[in-house]
């Protein structure tokens, strides 16, 4: 899971060069795109797994309430 | 760099074409270039620097006449608000480097929400003043080009996840690395030193040792990252920041109770010779009014704070990590604004360093103070260190004009305990010996002998030559 998101990371498009004076290093530049993807995927396949549990939970506890009342 | 008159370019000041800093007349002054126009109107514009200030996180300036301009590319000149003692990250205790690396990282995600980014994370874009760390680059933002990297990554993983790292891991005396290497620790070289077990801190497995691994693989850089083009999402970054963040936080220096405790019962030590003792410190400082002092072997700052109550300009500069950790914490935890606590060996003090020996000043190169304190510290460089009494009086005389020092006799339990397992040749370490050598520098003000010990305390002033 952890290298097939990294090689979807490394997936480029064009953007504008930096002015900075700074050198960010060749290295460091490509690594950080690969490991800010992967964190951002985490979080939002987490926050979407968060939401389907608690949906899940709401069918789930609606089901059975109403079977409940059907029992009774 | 060029010199105008009698205005001095700093020796740090070179390597952003968007300005530099300068001094004239003793007061320190800021150029705004032109190729930093719009950059530094979006800064104000967008509100960023208006919001950076009101939160203490940037220091203020005053805009000055561009009569005063150094050069024809000027846009502007600003003062900034003058910094007390100027210190560097490898003079900083640990918990001083993590409050000034979670600054960095707090300004940029500030930055980003007017629509700016650091253009870069060096530790000496940080110092601290009234008690507190602050951001003194006032050009370091730039329009944040959303879909852009941050340029400034690598560099504060060298200059701050790695330094703390390697002291919370491996051994606190390892941020003196930083003054070996002045653009931060090399990831590589960390990465060689952390243990093992940080494998398992996913933090320091992808900012230290993943990203020292792909720092290598392009190192030849035949990859131009402009043909490469990479993007990244405005959220992806967030996520890398917010990530750095928690590593760092995270990070916590291995201190044992008994060894905190040490500090502890050392500070609250409370009798009446203790007492006698600070209270004659605290009048000499009262005859003397300094506007600053610097205490030298101040352990945790007990003294030194006398003079920071006083609201005096202080820094309380100490050998051993720990001590200086404590003293920071004990500054954060009262609010005490003129007290700063910094990492030195006196017998090894802080160089110049950097480009032609002057980016960054030695310790005695951000001097004189007015006031110098040496409590219980002349024994240690006399007998530990065998320093002649005539050579700390001439180091004295070159750090102030007024000069507080304790002479510690033989007789007395700390000489003693030095002198304990060596071959006492100090014939010369006597109190005639010291009052003789040092009257070539100074005159004494003030002696007083502290009761219950057999110690002395002397006021002395800085003869005129």
């Amino acid at each position: 899971m952890l290298m097939f998101l990294l090689f979807l990371a490394f997936f480029i498009l064009f953007t504008k060069p930096a002015h900075a004076y700074l050198d960010p290093g060749t290295g460091s530049y490509i690594f950080q795109v690969a490991v800010a993807t992967f964190l951002a995927s985490g979080y939002f396949l987490r926050n979407k797994l968060s939401d389907g549990i608690s949906l899940l939970k709401k069918v789930t506890s609606k089901f059975t309430s109403k079977k409940k009342e059907d029992d009774k | 760099m060029t010199n105008k008159g009698c205005d001095t370019v700093d020796a740090a000041s070179f390597r952003d074409p968007s300005g530099f800093i300068f001094s004239k007349n003793g007061s320190i002054y800021r150029q705004i270039n032109k190729v930093y126009q719009d950059d530094y109107d979006l800064l104000l514009s967008s509100g960023l620097f208006h919001d950076l200030v009101k939160n203490n996180y940037l220091i203020p300036h005053k805009d000055i006449s561009l009569s005063h301009k150094q050069t024809d590319d000027a846009y502007k000149i600003i003062a900034p608000e003058k910094i007390g003692t100027i210190s560097y990250p490898y003079e900083w205790s640990f918990s001083q480097l993590q409050d000034a690396a979670l600054l960095t990282l707090d300004i940029q995600l500030f930055a980003m929400e007017h629509g700016m980014s650091l253009k870069d994370a060096t530790a000496y874009n940080i110092q601290f003043h009234k008690g507190k760390p602050i951001f003194i680059d006032t050009l370091s933002f730039e329009e944040y080009i959303v879909g852009s990297p941050w340029v400034a990554y690598r560099q504060f993983c060298q200059h701050f996840l790695a330094p703390l790292s390697l002291c919370a891991y491996t051994d606190i005396r390892l941020s003196q690395l930083l003054k070996v290497y002045i653009d931060g620790i090399p990831l590589d070289l960390v990465s060689s030193l952390l243990p093992r077990s940080t494998l398992f801190n996913l933090g320091l497995i992808t900012h230290i040792h993943m990203h020292a691994r792909s720092q290598s693989k392009y190192s030849d850089n035949i990859v131009s990252i402009k043909e490469k083009s990479l993007k990244m999402s405005q959220y992806a970054l967030k996520m890398l920041l917010l990530n750095l963040r928690s590593t760092i936080v995270k990070l916590k220096l291995k201190v044992s109770k008994t060894e905190w405790g040490h500090y502890y019962t050392f500070t609250n030590y409370s009798n009446s010779s203790f007492t006698k003792k600070k209270k004659m410190v605290s009048d000499y400082i009262d005859m003397v009014k300094p506007k600053s002092v610097w205490d030298l072997g101040a352990n945790t700052g007990e003294f030194t704070l006398l003079a920071s109550k006083k609201k005096i300009d202080s820094v309380a500069w100490d050998i051993d990590p720990l001590a200086v950790e404590y003293a920071y914490q004990q500054v954060k935890k009262t609010n005490e604004t003129h007290l700063l606590p910094l990492l030195l060996d006196l017998t090894n003090p802080s160089p110049g360093i950097g480009w032609a020996h002057k980016e960054r000043k030695s310790f005695v190169g951000r001097g004189p103070v007015d006031l110098v304190m040496a409590l219980a510290i002349l024994h240690h460089l006399s007998l530990s260190n065998n320093v002649p009494f005539d050579q700390t009086a001439s180091f004295f005389a070159s750090l102030a004009e007024n000069l507080i020092i304790e002479f510690v006799p033989k007789g007395d339990s700390q000489v003693d305990k030095l002198l304990k397992n060596r071959e006492d040749i100090f014939d010369s370490y006597d109190l005639k010996s010291f009052e003789n050598a040092y009257q070539k520098y100074f005159k004494i003000v003030k002696k007083d002998h502290i009761p219950g010990t057999k110690r002395t305390m002397y006021l002395m002033k800085r003869k005129t030559v």
